[in-house]
């Protein structure tokens, strides 16, 4: 996988998607009970706000000084007797950890949950040079069991899947033979995956946090499946976007504190596990060798451009949980590893606008997410930032709003032509009534709204037509 | 903790290039010491006026399905056998280390012990173990959660394989949330012989949502995690 997951048009994936009636209940649904659990947790923290303003300065000044930490990142990694590789694109990446699989001459590898390694293509490529590479997020693993079906969102991948569907998709791959209750399919799950970790050669992992002062990997998981890649397998790989650090311990305090209340509203997740370098001679069980591969990947090219704020995300994924857009079209609509707001704002940056110039307008701006987001980052300025530059770029913009700006430049432009295109409106509008108060099928482009809501009707005296009749009105009674 | 043996420095490949791309665009040299403007404070602090911290940290326990057992030193092992009652031995690991003579005597004769020497023999009985011991660092009242530094004598299976994990917790040892235990972990990074390679902060069972958003409670770390709070003061 990389960042793109689907072929087609936007609107394609859109309309299908929209068909999924499981899905967008799944959705909804999720979206309730995670906003509802992070007002609670943030409630019963206290001054929410403070906390979003300190975790925002935390990242901004890391970003703005990322050489100087990135630096000393890889200085006390090193000096624990971690490797680092600093990553410039996602081949550089795949090419160094084939490497360190290739000298291991070791086949077998377990992975915690990771968006860069999905970026950056990491399982194909390993699968390239003969390994069996196993995702052990519960979520993740049922996706890559059903031949990788791509995630739906970036914290619940699976969200998208009933459970009879999954039982069925067990029952046919892994040899399942009881209910659907997903606590039946989370044991034979923990039975599959237990072999796996246990005969591990490789362990690779993502990275929530790394601090800078310490050389401290920082995994924050639920299911205890991170804690298993970093104990048992000798060798471990994490790999972590370049932006994914914090100076110290005491902003980690902070930055961990949002994190989980963001993302699942708890107060901590199940493990948050600090790795500092790889395990002493003496102890016997966690990683003998140590490699932090440092990816870029395209997000350089974003420091120091209006976009920059967008390397403060802590991947929670909150903007997605308070996303209208998002509540509709789900997560498989943005054909992108990185959904929601932030995978609107990201995927473009990262990959382009060819594939992806339909996601910023995937949005109504109503900043939901700006609002919710434990960083601050702006993200529904962003969206328009982005429309403006597709704009500027030319050629780019949506065909529908391409045509409708090029329509109203040229009505407007002219008097007379604005004048009588306002008198029909409602006249022509009448005509698509069909004897209703409000319009449910309309054409061309009307259609893209009828399609999922009513039109109202156009008044049939015009505001300008009122606005003068009520000036004249009112200085009839001044006088 | 003993100094790490033959540490040897880890390579570190292709930063100056990296770093040399967008060095243009980001600060230039050491930033200056940072305060953050704003100093969040959690309202644990102004709870602990009214509750003492040990029933603070049982009550948020008992939310991610943690069941405390109060104990004092003198009950201690009564306590443990009633939680190992009908479990064999060999089905018992156990990592401690303490001074309390009667827990280390009836961990010895009860329970097998984490042995360094015995290399990854521990890991094995670690995954055939019904019961995994292990005595707490630091514990966060705010969240109901155990700090478990690992090393050579306390190994980081014991609290991830077997499908209960029992933890004892000194009550002096519980502080209010994470800023704390951040802070005595830092306290030893200067101290390269005593930074724990890993620290586990642990709060209740592992667990799931990944089905339906049905909440599924044991997934690869432990089924049942068992607190025994112990009155040490």
């Amino acid at each position: 996988m990389s960042i793109k997951i689907k072929e087609g048009k936007f609107k394609d994936r859109v309309t299908d998607e929209m068909k999924n009636d499981f899905m967008r209940k799944a959705v909804s649904g999720a979206q309730d009970s995670l906003g509802n659990r992070r007002l609670t947790s943030t409630d019963k923290l206290g001054d929410w706000e403070s906390w979003r303003t300190a975790g925002s300065e935390i990242r901004k000044h890391t970003i703005d000084n990322l050489v100087h930490y990135l630096s000393m990142l890889s200085e006390q990694i090193s000096a624990k007797g971690g490797h680092v590789y600093f990553a410039e694109t996602d081949e550089d990446a795949r090419n160094y950890i084939k490497e360190v699989v290739r000298n291991k001459n070791a086949t077998k590898v377990v992975k915690s949950k990771s968006m860069v390694t999905e970026e950056i293509g990491l399982n194909t490529a390993l699968e390239e040079i003969g390994c069996e590479v196993v995702e052990t997020d519960l979520g993740e693993y049922i996706l890559q069991v059903d031949d990788h079906d791509p995630p739906s969102h970036i914290v619940a991948p699976a969200l998208h899947k009933k459970k009879e569907q999954i039982r069925d998709l067990f029952v046919e791959k892994l040899g399942y033979d009881k209910t659907e209750d997903p606590g039946e399919l989370a044991k034979h799950a923990r039975k599959m995956l237990r072999e796996k970790f246990l005969g591990a050669e490789i362990g690779i992992t993502g990275c929530n946090f790394a601090v800078a002062e310490t050389g401290t990997i920082c995994i924050v998981t639920n299911e205890g499946n991170a804690r298993m890649v970093t104990t048992i397998p000798k060798t471990q790989i994490t790999v972590m976007g370049m932006e994914r650090l914090v100076p110290s311990l005491e902003d980690l305090d902070i930055m961990v504190s949002l994190l989980t209340r963001a993302a699942v509203g708890q107060p901590i997740s199940s493990y948050v596990t600090l790795l500092n370098g790889p395990k002493a001679e003496e102890e016997v069980d966690g990683p003998e060798d140590l490699h932090v591969v440092i990816v870029d990947n395209g997000r350089s090219k974003i420091l120091g451009t209006e976009f920059q704020d967008i390397l403060n995300c802590i991947r929670c994924g909150a903007c997605l949980n308070v996303c209208p857009v998002y509540r509709h079209i789900g997560g498989h609509s943005y054909g992108s590893i990185y959904q929601g707001p932030v995978g609107a704002v990201l995927t473009p940056l990262l990959d382009g606008y060819d594939d992806h110039k339909d996601l910023p307008y995937a949005s109504t701006l109503c900043g939901a997410c700006t609002d919710v987001c434990p960083v601050k980052i702006p993200l529904h300025d962003l969206l328009l930032k982005h429309r403006q530059e597709i704009v500027e770029q030319g050629g780019r913009a949506p065909i529908s709003e391409k045509l409708l700006m090029k329509a109203f430049g040229f009505g407007a432009s002219s008097g007379g032509l604005y004048e009588s295109g306002t008198k029909i409106a409602s006249v022509s509008l009448k005509m698509l009534l069909r004897n209703k108060e409000t319009i449910s099928n309309g054409p061309g482009m009307m259609k893209e709204w009828t399609n999922s809501k009513e039109f109202p009707t156009l008044k049939t005296s015009r505001f300008r037509d009122w606005m003068s009749k009520h000036e004249s009105e009112k200085k009839h009674e001044e006088r | 903790m003993k100094a790490r043996k033959n540490m040897k420095k880890g390579n570190v490949q292709n930063r100056e290039h990296f770093l040399s791309r967008f060095a243009d665009r980001v600060q230039e040299g050491v930033p200056a010491k940072r305060e953050n403007k704003v100093k969040p404070i959690s309202s644990i602090y102004n709870l602990l006026e009214k509750e003492s911290i040990e029933d603070v940290f049982i009550g948020n326990a008992r939310t991610i399905h943690a069941e405390t057992i109060r104990t004092n030193t003198e009950n201690l092992t009564e306590v443990l056998e009633s939680i190992c009652e009908n479990v064999a031995k060999d089905q018992i690991l156990s990592s401690i280390q303490t001074d309390n003579e009667k827990l280390e005597n009836w961990t010895s004769k009860r329970t097998v012990q984490w042995t360094p020497q015995d290399g990854n023999q521990n890991v094995i009985t670690a995954a055939q173990s019904r019961i995994g011991i292990t005595y707490c660092d630091i514990a966060l009242a705010e969240s109901g959660t155990v700090v478990l530094m690992n090393e050579q004598n306390k190994g980081r299976s014991v609290s991830l394989l077997p499908e209960v994990h029992v933890v004892i917790i000194p009550k002096s040892r519980i502080v209010p949330r994470l800023k704390e235990a951040m802070e005595i972990i830092n306290g030893r990074v200067n101290r390269a012989d005593s930074f724990p390679t890993c620290v586990n902060f642990i709060t209740g069972p592992s667990n799931s949502a990944d089905i339906e958003f049905v909440l599924v409670v044991g997934v690869h770390g432990p089924l049942e995690t068992i607190y025994v709070l112990v009155e040490d003061e």
